[in-house]
This record gives C-alpha cells, sequence and structure tokens, in this order.
C-alpha cells in the first residue's frame, strides 16, 4: 500500500513537471555594468521580439523564440583598450534532453548553442551568457 | 386532340401527387406572424422549427394568435420547400400526453437529453454538407450566427443534432501571432463515432477536427486540447495556443458556454430572438427564414 502511494506520487510529479507556465519574455531594454578584457563595459540587451514557435516539445507545450540584440560599449584610455560588440541572437525554450525536446519556462538557449537566457517568474530578464572578446561574457539584471 | 389533352390532364395529376405530400404533426404553436411579402400567415411550429403556411384571412389571424402556446394537431401538404396547413387544432384532453412528448424546442425543458445525431456514413455527412447554404460571402456575417442557423437547418429540416465545435485562441497566440480572432465555431456532427466538422465558409467537406484545427492554426504540429469547462481556457492563456470545445447545437457563443459554466444557465432550446439575428448571416435571409421572426425589433448578439 505504501508503495502504491510513493508510486502514484512519483507518477503524478512527473506529469506536472512536464506542464509549464508559459512565462512570457518581456519585451524592452536593460543594461548593466560588467568587465570584459578587465575593462569596465556597459552591457545593453534588448528583447526585440517574441513569438511562438509554431510547434509543441514531447509533452504538449508550444514554445518561444525570442530575438535579441546585445550590445557591449567600453573603453580603458590607460590601456587603450575599447570593447566594442554587437550581437544579434535568437534564442528558444526548447532544449533537447536524450531523445526528447523539452520547453522550460525560465530557460533559453540559442539557437547557436553558444548563449544562454534566464528570466524571472515575472518573465524580466535575469542573465545572459555569451561568447565575446575571447571569453564567456555574463550579463546579470 | 382530346386523348393528348387527358394525357396532359392526367399526368398533371400524378405529378402534383407525386411533388405534393400530406402529413400530420402534434407540435407547439410557437409563434404566429404575418407575411410581409405574400398574403399567408406563418406558423412557426416548436417541435421541429419548421414554419407552416395558411392563406391569410383576419379571421385565420386570430384563430392561429389564439393558438401561440397550444398543443395542436397540424395536418399539412407539402409543395417543394412549403407545407401548407390544411387543418389545425388543439389536441382533445387525453389525446396526447404532453408530459413525456417533447413538443417545444424554443422552450427550456429540464427533462430534455440531448443526444447528438450519429450519421452512418461518410456519404451521408458528405451529402449533409452540400445542404450547407452559403452565399460565399464570409465578409458580411460572422462564424457563430452561420454555424447556428446551420446547426438549425439541419434540425428543423433533416432532423440531425448537431453539436458546435469552438476553438478558442488564447491570448498566448492572439498577442504574439497579431490575430484577430480570439473564437471560431462550426457544427459538427457524428459519423460513425467520430466528430466531423461541417464549416461551410472554410472548407469544401466534412473535416475532422483534428484537420480543421490544423488549418485554423496553420500548423499541423499544434494541438488545441478539447475541454469540458469554458474556464480550463479563460485560466491558461498562456500553457497552450489553442483550446477545443464542444457544445451541443443551441449554444450560440462563447458568452452561452461562459453562463453554462460560471452560472450553470444551461441551454437546450432554441431561442427565436437569436435565430431572427443569425439569419442576417445570408444575403437572402428574409426569404429563405421569413417565419424566423419574433415581430419584433431585432437584437444583435
Amino acid at each position: 500500500m505504501k508503495k502504491l502511494i510513493l508510486l502514484s506520487f512519483v507518477l503524478s510529479t512527473a506529469a506536472t513537471a512536464h506542464t509549464i507556465k508559459g512565462t512570457l519574455v518581456l519585451k524592452g531594454s536593460l543594461r548593466t555594468k560588467v568587465y570584459v578584457r578587465g575593462v569596465e563595459t556597459t552591457c545593453r540587451v534588448k528583447v526585440d521580439k517574441v513569438k511562438n514557435i509554431l510547434d509543441e516539445d514531447s509533452y504538449g507545450n508550444p514554445g518561444y523564440n525570442v530575438a535579441i540584440e546585445i550590445t557591449l560599449d567600453g573603453r580603458d584610455e590607460k590601456r587603450k583598450i575599447t570593447i566594442k560588440e554587437e550581437q544579434k541572437l535568437n534564442f528558444t525554450n526548447f532544449f533537447v534532453v536524450g531523445n526528447t525536446v523539452e520547453a522550460r519556462d525560465l530557460s533559453y538557449i540559442a539557437n547557436n548553442g553558444a548563449a544562454t537566457l534566464s528570466i524571472k517568474e515575472d518573465g524580466r530578464l535575469s542573465k545572459i551568457q555569451f561568447p565575446a572578446q575571447g571569453q564567456i561574457v555574463t550579463c546579470s539584471f | 386532340m382530346a386523348m393528348k389533352l387527358w394525357l396532359i390532364l392526367f399526368a398533371a395529376i400524378v405529378f402534383v401527387q407525386a411533388y405534393a405530400r400530406a402529413d400530420v404533426v402534434v407540435t407547439t404553436v410557437f409563434n404566429v406572424i404575418e407575411s410581409k411579402k405574400t398574403e399567408t400567415l406563418l406558423v412557426l411550429s416548436g417541435v421541429d422549427g419548421r414554419v407552416y403556411k395558411t392563406k391569410k384571412t383576419s379571421e385565420g389571424l386570430k384563430y392561429l394568435k389564439a393558438l401561440k402556446g397550444k398543443v395542436v394537431t397540424l395536418s399539412y401538404t407539402t409543395r417543394g420547400e412549403e407545407s401548407h396547413i390544411d387543418q389545425i387544432r388543439t389536441v382533445a384532453p387525453g389525446e396526447v400526453d404532453t408530459r413525456t412528448m417533447d413538443l417545444n424546442h424554443f422552450q427550456y425543458n429540464q427533462l430534455r437529453e440531448f443526444a447528438p445525431t450519429e450519421l452512418q456514413s461518410m456519404e451521408e455527412a458528405n451529402n449533409l454538407f452540400t445542404t450547407l447554404l452559403n452565399d460565399g460571402d464570409r465578409s458580411r456575417s460572422q462564424c457563430f450566427k452561420r454555424a447556428h442557423m446551420w446547426s438549425f437547418d439541419m434540425w428543423s429540416k433533416l432532423n440531425i443534432n448537431s453539436q458546435k465545435m469552438f476553438i478558442f485562441y488564447t491570448q498566448r497566440y492572439v498577442q504574439l501571432e497579431d490575430f484577430k480572432w480570439w473564437f471560431h465555431v462550426a457544427p459538427s456532427v457524428v459519423v460513425n463515432g467520430v466528430d466531423m466538422v461541417m464549416d461551410g465558409t472554410f472548407m469544401e467537406k466534412p473535416m475532422t477536427v483534428r484537420a480543421w484545427q490544423n488549418f485554423f492554426m496553420k500548423s499541423e504540429k499544434i494541438r488545441c486540447p478539447m475541454i469540458e469547462n469554458y474556464n480550463q481556457y479563460a485560466d491558461n492563456q498562456w500553457q497552450k495556443l489553442c483550446y477545443t470545445l464542444k457544445v451541443p447545437m443551441y449554444y450560440l457563443s462563447p458568452l452561452d458556454i461562459e453562463n453554462r459554466d460560471n452560472k450553470n444557465i444551461q441551454k437546450d432550446h432554441w431561442v427565436l430572438e437569436e435565430l431572427q439575428d443569425a439569419r442576417r448571416a445570408f444575403k437572402n435571409y428574409l426569404d429563405v427564414y421569413e417565419g424566423l421572426d419574433t415581430g419584433k425589433p431585432t437584437i444583435t448578439y
């Protein structure tokens, strides 16, 4: 009887884990300071477009495509180093896990696989990580 | 020459006999109006939604109006598309058990249990589809009014109980796809246990629910889960792109479904005011649906 109750709990938990809220990424711009190659740099991130992926993951959840513009702007006068970077990336919240596709509420990955994005429960950007200037840059908001 | 005339007369009699068909119905007189086009009186029958006609006289009008709401035996002759009253009288006491007979589908009846008609073949469904009125101008009407008239026609002309299949688009879909609808509806019938949607405006034949959804979602990869309650849609606007909900043919619009699920207002009957408005979905509605008139100004739903 106890085993049956435990099995039912595990199964129900597993089922609800595959249903997501569908949190919408909010459009808009954010900026923060980061150090890139030792240079204090302004990281600006603009969420440009958010669209539905007209497809479902392995559990019936639809996904999102998010278009992001990132700019890095910094200058170290002493060392004469200029940081100037502009990237346009498309992100999706569909992740391949083994032989399934899984939509996630708060995590995104760039279509090129090199960058990741996190959002908060209210849809605002939390963190973006991407390769630039020979390092992995993390902009947190 | 005389022989020729007799033959013509004989052929005419045979033709008229074949063309005209006499029958009797026990029904409730739901409404009586005067035709605006011809010198006839139009009687709307509660048991079958059909309009029975008779020659207009002042005595006849007075007599028929007195029968409104009463159970009657109505003898009629059908000529082509029209049914003409031969005789109409109230039923004698004990003649009909009005407690067990469902004689007025324009009135709520708590004993009425809706059951969709089961068609036996796709051929039957295809033939039914061709009877749907379609003047080809979708810009003049809204889907829920067209669907309502198609359902009413299937019931009143062919005694087929259809259902209404709704697709509800969520806020997620409407907002991000910049889509102008929030729902679409068409009647559906059951064919060998399978729901087939009869969308006479956008389709050319009956379609499975999935195929119909795929067309309107512009994708074969999106499922619109079938829900039982309106709040499953209203409360979950971001988890899915769409939902499907099926209701009996009497439900005109999403508001009816919301009232059912939030206020327990069940709809198991036709509402003449709604039909009077919905009939305007078609260009020639005054010719086709003249009898569906309350006699009062039309309320827009």
